[in-house]
Order: structure tokens, then sequence, then C-alpha cells
């Protein structure tokens, strides 16, 4: 085991830092080039002509009743997109290109509405939420709000988890971008593991604990939060589309935030004492001084510039509009969508003088604006074209679903399917378009009201826990080597189904009681 | 609302040019004295007519309980069924048989008159299929009145409260135009099939089943009505699509359709033959990839795993 000293004597700890600390480092606008594993290569070499056979299959089979050709066309393009989102032969955004443009070539949707689908309040809200975040990072607010978190609670194993889930806890309304928030929090998970004797050439437990409930807290944070995820977004825009009932951004916080806590308690405690139990050593620092270098870190920021300030007011007032939107029509006469007070925000962050931003500076990950419009796409086409009602009725024929089910058991099939469902999907958009408007239509079909089964059943959505392929965060993560795929899976099952049980505690008392639920 | 004809009036019109079901009504109107009474005893007269009528109907009534509320309205007329087979035809020609039970009411009926949608000069071979009821007599008679039309059937009275099973088959020549298909759009042909209750009765069940011409199949359903309504058990509407005998086909249903509603399917139909260009090549698009990237997974070493 190395001590203290041969640590800090092998690790030059504050030239890292600063290294580590440079968020510029990590523009979501580029587009990352990874190198692919031997398992991943395979995936790529075979998912090309894979999605291919896929398509055709599908669009080649006779019609079957009930299906349109358009409905047809709209399944075997998004099929083929499927694969090639998880298997990734080309990069996710350009397949939803093709599936864009296969949609409009096969007479699946119009060519219009394909179009128009990038002019989304989704997509817009993307776009101006990359722009808030971006001032985040370039006044060094997100910085300074990590180092004074770790700094007031690192005192030992304990505290530090707990802070780190606080930061997670601030963050995830500030900032919609998992990865932006994973890149924001990595070097100070990575110092402080140091700090505590954790590298990759010497995973500790306490590593796993801080590594996976990071990952825990970057992902389901985000689901107490509407605004936490563009599949959220997406999952209420159709809840009000389909289901005819809005969702607002105070409902969900309020139904959800508490099971998102709650979860995160459980995991803070259990993962410690249990599941990766930390030994003595692990409780406390290994590397003196380790946390006063972060306060000198700190020091040399300085006091908050007028920047930050000008940021954390820009911040504040967006939050403010997202927290309070169903008093608008009363305090303004109109009503100030997310969006909209989102690009109240992004206004200002440009405005010349007054303004933190340049647009050079504003760090938008374009790929991704494309990725999500193809997905966005090929779901509403599969609604429109009645391929999703098809679908529903396939899997009532199978599972011979009828009335006479009670709600309490659909519901809980409901949210154990969505939760470990994202085992096997890679992207939380592709699900929640995928299955949140079948939700919706079977809660129609058993008479059901929509909200009472699709919005618990969104708030499974950023659970995406179980192994590293699961999100863009996850990936990050596991690129740390602090853990194992094992370790991974096995803290991520058992969360899930910690989540599970919380979701459906909460859909017979406290989802009930906020009139979600009957 | 329908307004009923006096007796005798056969063929006679309400306001709208809409009422076609004849009934008869018992007597005329007594003619009127030939004598005119002195205006103070008119208006005594009128008196006991206001005022009279309702008291004596009351004790009446009242001496006979609840009879009046326990016999309720008296039964109106409807068309039980409606089915409507259309067969289309490659040459643009729709073949429609219809089978609609009609249910007599309370009095006793001469002419049932049922919705049409096609007018005269488009509508052949109008027939009964098979022998025709027994109630009825003749053949079905297409009118159109005020631009209007519906099938007029002489029927011989029959009793109140019974029904009688009506078939019959009609032609509709240029229906839809296949020679379209070639120039427009992917392919598609717009065609709508509609029904509005223009007859005097309502419908309690309408269904058609529009088949389409053999190797044609529906694109996209446009539009329809009545809209699905959150929470409705039918959550895809009236319309549903289905194979019949090997031949795609659109269903559309309806219940209790009043004088004036109206079940309709706007649909796209459009030949079921793909592309195979596309089919071969894909392939051969996918079997480049195998060629030209099979660097992806031959001779390198793997690399770590993070």
């Amino acid at each position: 085991m190395r001590d203290a000293a041969v640590a800090v004597e092998a690790v030059p700890l504050e030239p890292d830092l600063d290294e580590l600390l440079d968020l510029d480092r990590h523009r979501l606008a580029v587009v990352p080039k990874k190198k692919p594993t031997g398992s991943e290569r395979w995936m790529k070499y075979l998912g090309f002509p894979g999605g291919i056979l896929v398509f055709l299959a599908l669009y080649f089979l006779p019609t079957p009743a009930g299906l349109t050709a358009s409905g047809q066309a709209v399944i075997a393009s998004f099929g083929l997109a499927l694969v090639w989102w998880v298997t990734e032969p080309i990069p996710t955004y350009l397949t939803s290109l093709t599936l864009m443009a296969s949609l409009v070539f096969l007479n699946g949707w119009e060519e219009k509405k394909v179009l128009g689908v990038l002019g989304l309040d989704v997509i817009w809200l993307n776009v101006m939420a990359f722009v808030l975040s971006s001032i985040l990072v370039k006044t060094n607010l997100a910085k300074r709000i990590a180092l004074k978190l770790i700094i007031r609670f690192g005192k030992n194993a304990y505290t530090i988890l707990l802070a780190f889930v606080l930061l997670q806890l601030c963050l995830a309304p500030l900032i919609p971008a998992t990865a932006a928030r994973t890149v924001m929090t990595l070097p100070i998970m990575m110092v402080v593991a140091a700090i505590f004797g954790a590298s990759n050439e010497n995973p500790t437990n306490f590593g796993r604990n801080l590594f996976l409930q990071n990952l825990l807290g970057i992902n389901i944070f985000s689901a107490g939060f509407i605004t936490g995820s563009t599949a959220n977004l997406i999952a209420a825009g159709f809840i009000e589309t389909m289901g005819g009932e809005k969702v607002y951004y105070s409902d969900w916080m309020l139904a959800n935030l508490p099971v998102v806590l709650a979860s995160m308690a459980i995991a803070w405690l259990v993962g410690p004492a249990f599941l990766f139990p930390l030994k003595a050593e692990d409780k406390t620092p290994r590397i003196t001084g380790g946390i006063e270098a972060l306060q000198r870190q700190l020091d040399r920021m300085g006091r908050m510039t007028f920047a930050e300030k000008k940021a954390a007011v820009v911040f504040g007032l967006v939050i403010f509009l997202w927290v309070t939107d169903r008093f608008h029509l009363g305090w303004f006469g109109f009503e100030v969508s997310a969006v909209m007070a989102a690009m109240v925000g992004g206004i200002i962050c440009f405005l010349p003088k007054i303004g933190i931003l340049q647009w050079n500076e504003a760090d938008i990950p374009w790929h991704l604006m494309l990725f999500s419009a193809g997905a966005y796409a090929g779901g509403l086409a599969l609604e429109q074209s009645g391929a999703g009602q098809w679908a529903v009725n396939l899997v009532f024929g199978w599972f011979n679903i009828g009335k006479d089910v009670n709600f309490l058991s659909v519901y809980v099939i409901v949210i154990a399917f969505m939760l470990l469902s994202h085992i096997v999907f890679t992207s939380k958009t592709m699900r929640t378009i995928l299955m949140i408007p079948i939700i919706i239509m079977m809660a129609k079909q058993l008479g059901i009201r929509p909200m009472a089964l699709a919005l618990p059943a969104a708030f499974t959505i950023d659970w995406v826990i179980s192994l590293p392929i699961n999100a863009k965060p996850n990936v990050i993560l596991f690129s740390t080597g602090q853990y194992s795929v094992l370790d991974n899976v096995k803290f991520g099952l058992f969360m899930s189904l910690v989540g599970v049980a919380l979701l459906t505690v909460a859909g017979l008392t406290w989802f009930r009681f906020l009139g979600i639920t009957p | 609302m329908m307004k009923r004809c006096a007796d005798a009036v056969v063929g006679c019109n309400s306001p709208a040019g809409k009422v076609m079901f004849h009934i008869r009504r018992g007597k005329a109107p007594p003619p009127s004295p030939g004598k005119q009474l002195p205006p103070f005893l008119r208006v005594l007269w009128l008196w006991v007519l206001i005022v009279g009528g309702p008291v004596f109907g009351q004790l009446t009534l009242g001496t006979l309980g609840n009879g009046a509320t326990v016999s309720g309205p008296p039964p109106s007329a409807r068309i039980a069924s409606f089915a409507e087979r259309v067969d289309l035809l490659p040459d643009g020609t729709a073949s429609v048989t219809v089978q609609a039970t009609f249910l007599a009411g309370s009095e006793p009926v001469d002419v049932i008159t049922l919705p049409m949608r096609f007018v005269a000069s488009v509508t052949q071979r109008l027939a009964w299929v098979g022998s025709p009821a027994p109630e009825v007599s003749g053949d079905p008679l297409l009118e159109t009145r005020s631009g209007v039309p519906l099938l007029k059937v002489r029927a011989r009275q029959f009793a109140p409260g019974r029904s009688v099973a009506l078939a019959f088959s009609y032609a509709v020549k240029g229906f839809f135009r296949p020679e379209k298909a070639a120039t427009a759009k992917f392919g598609n042909l717009k065609m709508q099939w509609e029904m509005l209750n223009v007859g005097p009765v309502p419908i309690t069940e309408y269904q058609a089943v529009v088949r389409l011409p053999p190797g044609f199949l529906v694109n996209r359903i446009i539009s329809y009505l009545p809209a699905a309504a959150p929470g409705d058990e039918d959550v895809g509407g009236p319309v549903g699509l289905i194979i019949d005998q090997g031949v795609h086909a659109l269903t559309l249903k309806g219940h209790e359709l009043s004088t004036g509603a109206t079940v309709m399917a706007q649909f796209e139909i459009k030949s079921a033959a793909k592309p195979w260009s596309l089919l071969v090549g894909l392939l051969v698009v996918a079997v480049l990839y195998l060629v030209f990237f099979r660097d992806l997974v031959s001779s390198q070493a793997e690399p770590k795993s993070p």
C-alpha cells in the first residue's frame, strides 16, 4: 500500500489539478474521438449490415392487417436507426439524418413535418440550455461551486460523498446535459479520489462508491426536474399532446424529487456500508494537504468576479421563471414556457456590453441537436402513422391485456419494464420516444388516465445506471478505471430495484396524494 | 329535427327538403263550422280549450296513476343496422352492397327512405340482392331532392315494431381514377368514404368495409370523423384496417347516427408493390461495407478496455 508521502511525491497534485480543472478542454461541441474496444468494433462492423437487414425484413414483408404502408415504412426506418444507434457503425447524428431522409423517401412522413422537427421547442430548449451552461464554464462559476462544496463537506469519506450528492443536486436543474455535468465534476472527483487513495491502478471501495454514486446522482437527479434532460421534455410533450394534460415544471419536481432524494439517500447509506464496504483506511484522506490544495485553488480564483455574479443572476432568473411557471399568467398576463425562459437567459447572455458570452464561446453540440431531431422525427412518425397504435394492439394480443387488469398491476409492470429497459437501450431519448406514446395509448385502451401511467413512467427515463454503455456519463466515468463492469452492474441493478420499489410506494401514496395516480 | 308530414300528403317535404319517411297519422282536422259563433262565445270556447284541456288531462291521467310515464314516448322508427361492402375495382368503379335492417316505429310505414351517397347520374345497376323482402314492393328507387340523394323503398304496410331486412347493390363508375397513380406523388391516390345520414331516421349501427383493388393497400389515414376523444375506447377513431380474403380493406364504424351525423374517412391508397431495386441496392451496400470496412475487425490487436 502506498503511503501518503509516496503518493504526494509520485503525483504532483497542483499542476495536475490546474489541468484537471481546465474545463475548456472538454468542449461539448467537439465530437469526441473514442477508440473502440474489440467488442465495439465487432458491433460496428456487423451493425451496419445488420441494420440494413432489419430494414429490409421490416419493409419488404407483406404489410400486416392494421398497419398502413406509411406505418410500415416508418417501422422499417426506425428499426434501421435503432440498430445503428446501438451499434454505432456511423455517428448517432448521422443515423438520425439517415432516418429523417428515409422517412421522406419512403413516404413514411411528410417532408415538411420531418424538417419541422428541428424547430420543436425541445430543440430550442436544448440550444438555450447549452448557451446557459457555457456561461458557467466561461465564468468559472461551476468550478467555484464545486470547490466550495468539497472544501466545506470533505472532512471524511461519508461527508465527501454527501458533498458530491449535494453538488450534483445543485447542478442538475442548472445544466440539463448530464455529459456536461459529468465533465465539469469529473476533475473534482478524480482529485478527491486521489486524496482518498483511490486510483485506476489501485481501485478502492471509496473510489467505487464515489464514482458510482456520482453516476447515479448525475443520472437520476435529472429525473427530479422536467428540464433535467431532453428525454424528460419529450416525455412531457407526449403527455401533453397525446395524453391531453400539461405537466408543469413544479408538478414534475414536486412529485419526483422526493423519490430521487430518497433513492440517493439509500445509495449513500447502503453503498459504503454493504455494497462496497469502506475499510478504516478508506474513510479518511490519505494525502495530507489534499483539501488544502483545493483550498489553494479556490483562493487563487479570488473573490467572485463580476462575470460570475452576472452568470448567477441570469441562472437565478431562468430558474425562477422555470419554477414559477404556473403563476406567470397571473403575474405577467402571459405564460413564459420553459423554452422561452431559457431564451430570455440566452438573450441576456449575448447582449453587447452587459452580456457574458460571445457567440463563438457558446458550446452548443449541434450533433446532439441533430441526433435528438432524428429521434423525435422517428417517434412522432411512429405515432402519426398509426404504427405505434398497431404495435400496442399487437402487444395486447400477445399478452391478452384487457380492461379487467387492475391499475396497480399495470403500474408495477410499466414502472419495472420502463426502468429496467435501460439495460437494453442506450439512449434515453429513444427509450422515451418508443415507450411513452405506447404507455399513453395503453392507458387509453385500459380506460386509465394517461397521466397516471405515463408520468411515473417518465420518472424512470433517467435511471440509466446499470452498464457503462447506458449513457454518456457512464462511459466517461467508467473511463477512469475506478470500478469494473461487474461493480457497475452490481450497484446499478441494486439501485434499479430500489427505484422500482420507491416509485411503486410513491404511486400508492405520494403520487396519489398529488392526484397523479388514482 | 325531423318534421312529420300531415296525413295523406305523400311526398311532402320538410322545409329542409329532406323528409322522406311518410307516416299516416290519423284523421285530418275537422272542417270549420259553417256558422260563426258570437265573439264572446269564441273567447269562452278558446278559454275552455286552453285551460280546460290540461285540467281534463290532469284529471284523467291522475286517475290513471302513472300510466302515461310508465308507457313512455312511442317507439320511433330507426335503421337498426346499415352495413356497406364496397369493392373498389381496378377500373375505378366502386361496387357497393348494402345490407340494412329497418325497424318500424309505432306507426305503419308505406315508404322506407335510406340515406345514399351517390346521385342517380353516377349510380348504376341498382337492384335487390337476392329476392326482396316480402314487406317491400318494387325496386329501390334513387331520388335526388335539393341535391341530396336518397333511396326510397315502397313498403307494404307492416305492423308497428316489426323489422325488415333490405339488401341491395349498386355500382359507381369513376369512383377513383387509377391512372392518376402514375403521376401522383409517391403514387398515392387520395379518396374518401363517408356516411352522412341524410335520411329521416337514426342509424343505430353503421359499418362500411371498403375493399381496395387487388395489389393496393392503404398508405395513410389522412383524417376521419368523428374524432377520437382522449379516453375513448377506440383511440384510433372509427377507422380500422383489415385484410379481407387476401385484399386490404378499410373499415369504418359509427354508432347512433342521427339525421345529419357523419362518419368519414379520408385516406390514401397506393400500390403494394415495393421497389426491388431498393432491396438489391441496399444488399450491395451492406456487402460493400463488409468488404471495405473489414479492417475494423481484422488483424488489429485488441485495444485495452478502459
